[in-house]
This record gives C-alpha cells, sequence and structure tokens, in this order.
C-alpha cells in the first residue's frame, strides 16, 4: 500500500467516524437544536473528509472538481436546512433544554 | 470484501421491510411519510447496489425527492384541517346530544376507526402476504442465467438513436409506456386542479425567508444547468427527460416554498401550453413519422436520435411544470384576480 492510498483510507476511515457520531448525537441529544448542531457539523466535516480521501484516488482533475462541487453543495444546503428546521421549531414552540440540577 | 457486502445486503433489505411496515402502519402520519422518505433513500441505495444507476437517480429524484415533497406538504394541509374540524365538532356534538357523555360518542368513534383500520390492513395485507412466496418461487424458478433481451438491445442501441440502453428502451423500444406516463401525469394535474378549485392555493407567501430566498438564488441557476446537463447526457448516460424533469419540479418547489413570485410572464394560457407540450410534442412525432409509411412510434434510425432528444427536452420541460404545480394545488401561475389583489 503506497502512502497516498493510506492517507486516502485514513482520511475516509475518519469521516465515516464523524458520520457514525453525528447519528448517535441525533440518537441521543436531549432537544432539536441540539440534534440538528450535531448531525449538520459532523455531517459536514464528515462528508469533507470522505471527498478529500477519494480526492487521493481520483485520476482526472474533472472528477476531482466535481466531487469538491459536491461537498461544497451539500455545505450550502445543509447549512440553509439547519436554519431552516430550526426556525420551524422556534415558530412551533420547541422549548430549549436546559439541564436540570436534579439531574446528573 | 464479499462478507462487508453480504453484511450491507442483509441490512438494505432489513431496513427496507422494516421502514415499509413503519410507513404502512404508523398511525401518525407525519412519522409514516417521513418512514417513507427514508424508504425511499434505501430504495435508491438498493437500486445503486443492483447496479442500476438510471433507476437509482430517478428513484432519488421522484420517489424519495418530490414525492416525500408532495406527501408532506398534503400531511400538513390534513392535520391543520384535522385540528380544526376537531376544534369545532367536540361543542356541536355535546349540544345535539344533550346531556349524553362525550366521552362515550368518542370510545365509539375509536373503535370505529380502530377496526375500519383492521379491516384496511387486513384488505392489502392478505394478498401480499399471499403474493411474496409466490413470487419467491418465481424468482427462485428463474435459470440462474439471464436470458433477456440485453444482448438484442444492446445490438440494435444505435439504430435505436441512444447508446444508453435504458433510454433506448424508454423512448424507442417501449416508447408506447412513456406516452401513456406523461399522459398519467397530465391528468392526475387536470384532476387536482377540478378537486382544489382556485382559492386554495398553498403557496408559502407569508413564510417567506430571507435566507432560503438567498439560497434560491444561488441554487436556481444550477438546477437549471444541471437538468440540462441531465437531459442531454442522457442519450448515452444514466440521465433522461423524468430525471431533467425532476430537478425543475424541485426548482419550481423552492421556489413555491420560499415565496418568491412566480415569474409575470407565466401566464396561465402559457401554463397550460407548457403542461401538454410534452405530450402534444410526442404525439406529434410518434404520428408525423406515420407520414413516412410508419408504425405509429416508428422513428426511423437515421433520424431518432434527433427525435429522441426533442421528445426529452418537451417531456422535461412538461413534467418539471406538472410536478411543480401538483405541488401547490395545480396551478403555477397567477390567475388574473389574484394579480389585480396584489395590485
Amino acid at each position: 500500500m503506497t502512502v497516498l492510498e493510506t492517507v486516502s483510507l485514513l482520511l475516509i476511515f475518519v469521516g465515516g467516524c464523524f458520520f457514525i457520531i453525528g447519528s448517535i448525537g441525533m440518537l441521543r441529544f436531549p432537544d432539536a437544536y441540539c440534534r440538528l448542531h450535531a448531525t449538520t457539523k459532523a455531517d459536514n466535516v464528515g462528508l469533507g473528509l470522505v471527498v478529500g480521501g477519494l480526492l487521493f484516488q481520483v485520476d482526472s482533475a474533472w472528477t476531482a472538481g466535481k466531487l469538491v462541487v459536491i461537498w461544497l453543495l451539500m455545505i450550502l444546503s445543509a447549512a440553509t436546512a439547519c436554519q431552516l428546521i430550526a426556525r420551524a421549531a422556534r415558530q412551533s414552540g420547541v422549548q430549549l433544554w436546559e439541564k436540570r440540577s436534579d439531574e446528573s | 470484501m464479499s462478507a462487508a457486502l453480504w453484511v450491507l445486503d442483509i441490512l438494505l433489505c432489513g431496513s427496507l421491510v422494516w421502514l415499509g411496515c413503519q410507513a404502512l402502519l404508523l398511525p401518525d402520519l407525519y412519522r409514516a411519510t417521513a418512514s417513507f422518505i427514508v424508504f425511499g433513500v434505501m430504495v435508491v441505495l438498493t437500486w445503486a447496489r443492483l447496479q442500476a444507476p438510471d433507476l437509482a437517480l430517478a428513484e432519488a429524484a421522484i420517489g424519495a425527492g418530490i414525492t416525500g415533497a408532495l406527501l408532506l406538504s398534503i400531511v400538513a394541509v390534513v392535520s391543520n384541517t384535522q385540528a380544526a374540524t376537531a376544534g369545532a365538532a367536540q361543542p356541536e356534538h355535546g349540544a345535539e346530544r344533550g346531556t349524553s357523555p362525550s366521552i362515550r360518542n368518542v370510545a365509539e368513534c375509536a373503535d370505529r376507526r380502530g377496526k375500519q383500520w383492521c379491516w384496511n390492513h387486513a384488505l392489502i395485507g392478505v394478498p401480499i402476504v399471499l403474493l411474496v412466496p409466490i413470487l419467491g418461487v418465481a424468482i427462485l424458478s428463474l435459470p440462474a442465467e439471464a436470458v433477456g433481451l440485453a444482448d438484442s438491445t444492446r445490438e440494435h442501441s444505435v439504430r435505436a438513436g441512444a447508446t444508453n440502453l435504458v433510454t433506448a428502451v424508454l423512448l424507442n423500444y417501449r416508447s408506447y409506456d412513456t406516452l401513456l406516463e406523461i399522459a398519467v401525469l397530465l391528468v392526475a394535474v387536470l384532476a387536482e386542479r377540478s378537486l382544489v378549485g382556485e382559492s386554495n392555493r398553498s403557496g408559502g407567501e407569508d413564510e417567506s425567508f430571507a435566507l432560503l430566498r438567498g439560497f434560491v438564488r444561488v441554487v436556481a441557476p444550477l438546477m437549471v444547468v444541471m437538468a440540462g446537463y441531465v437531459l442531454w447526457v442522457g442519450s448515452y448516460e444514466p440521465g433522461g427527460a423524468f430525471q431533467a424533469g425532476c430537478l425543475l419540479a424541485s426548482l419550481g418547489v423552492l421556489l413555491g416554498l420560499s415565496g418568491l413570485h412566480t415569474p409575470h410572464w407565466l401566464r396561465p394560457k402559457l401554463e397550460d401550453c407548457l403542461l401538454v407540450l410534452g405530450l402534444a410534442v410526442f404525439l406529434l412525432v410518434g404520428t408525423g413519422v406515420m407520414l413516412l409509411r410508419r408504425n405509429f412510434l416508428e422513428y426511423p434510425p437515421e433520424a431518432a436520435k434527433t427525435l429522441i432528444l426533442w421528445i426529452e427536452a418537451a417531456g422535461a420541460i412538461s413534467i418539471g411544470v406538472i410536478l411543480a404545480a401538483l405541488f401547490v394545488g395545480g396551478r403555477l401561475a397567477d390567475s388574473p384576480r389574484r394579480e389585480e389583489r396584489r395590485c
């Protein structure tokens, strides 16, 4: 295995870990806003790392450009969707979660 | 490697069955719809795994995307009206029956609804349970090596006008099917128009939101370019009229949600023309070749590519307008009366 392949696999693996962490956060976090934070942040970084890892494996600049554009579009739409969902949650009266003192 | 793929396949199959059950059985419509959309995404992965990128693209655009948006908008309308009628009906019942306890009434209602629910699901469930083993036997009795029409399809694909076999099948070998599919979409939008009427337009004009509008302004040109690209590559790579039409339609949905006004040049008459454009061009080409003493929809091989491109271009525009119109209640263009009010 060459150095490039190792770096590529490592990046993809770390990206996958971000996706898993984001999913755990979405399942376990207490309210809609926290869950949004978990999914959007983790997915943007995760996808970025996966794309970065794949960039080492593509054979043409054209494909590499396509991959980067996909990542940028995903960031754009994820950020917008996150704002929209948070706004909808706020308008429908979802309260911010606060840690109570009796919970530990 | 193959063990990992086995695990992936089993996970895919299991999640498909589970999500399908969720979508059908969950009593909460919103959750059921969410399950259905995730089901669509899983179907996309399944098609990709079966190396059918055309189907994966179409399913992503139509099944998970546009249908999901349509269902969600319907759920919003239904739950709103249900809440309104429930609030309005409750006191009326009490007044009608005088002192009769409304609790029993509600219990009766729930009971009746539960029975109906059981009947509905038995009616669908029993045939499906019977169908599954029959289908299983049918699939297992097939020969292991497929002896389909793939080879002869590939052989004649250049004469058929598209080296992408799926496009060749959809628009030449079996163009009848595609013609009728476009006709079905047209009928659907006409039916919705007659049901919804003019006043009941469900656009999000009050919910204008600067961020969404800014997003749409950035994405809209990209989506138009992508639609053109997908349409053009359809003749030799996965893509085609339905996928391109879906991209246009999702642009229409975004425009409707962000509260941007429908362009003023889109008059109702023009919208009607765009709705029927795809079917009209398809029928014109189909009957036009009959003048050359050919059968209906039997394109001459030397012109097949051009004809298919024209049909697909017109079809993509019509599919886009039809699906977008379905989302906003059958009409995209502002009727003259609404425009007066706005002025």
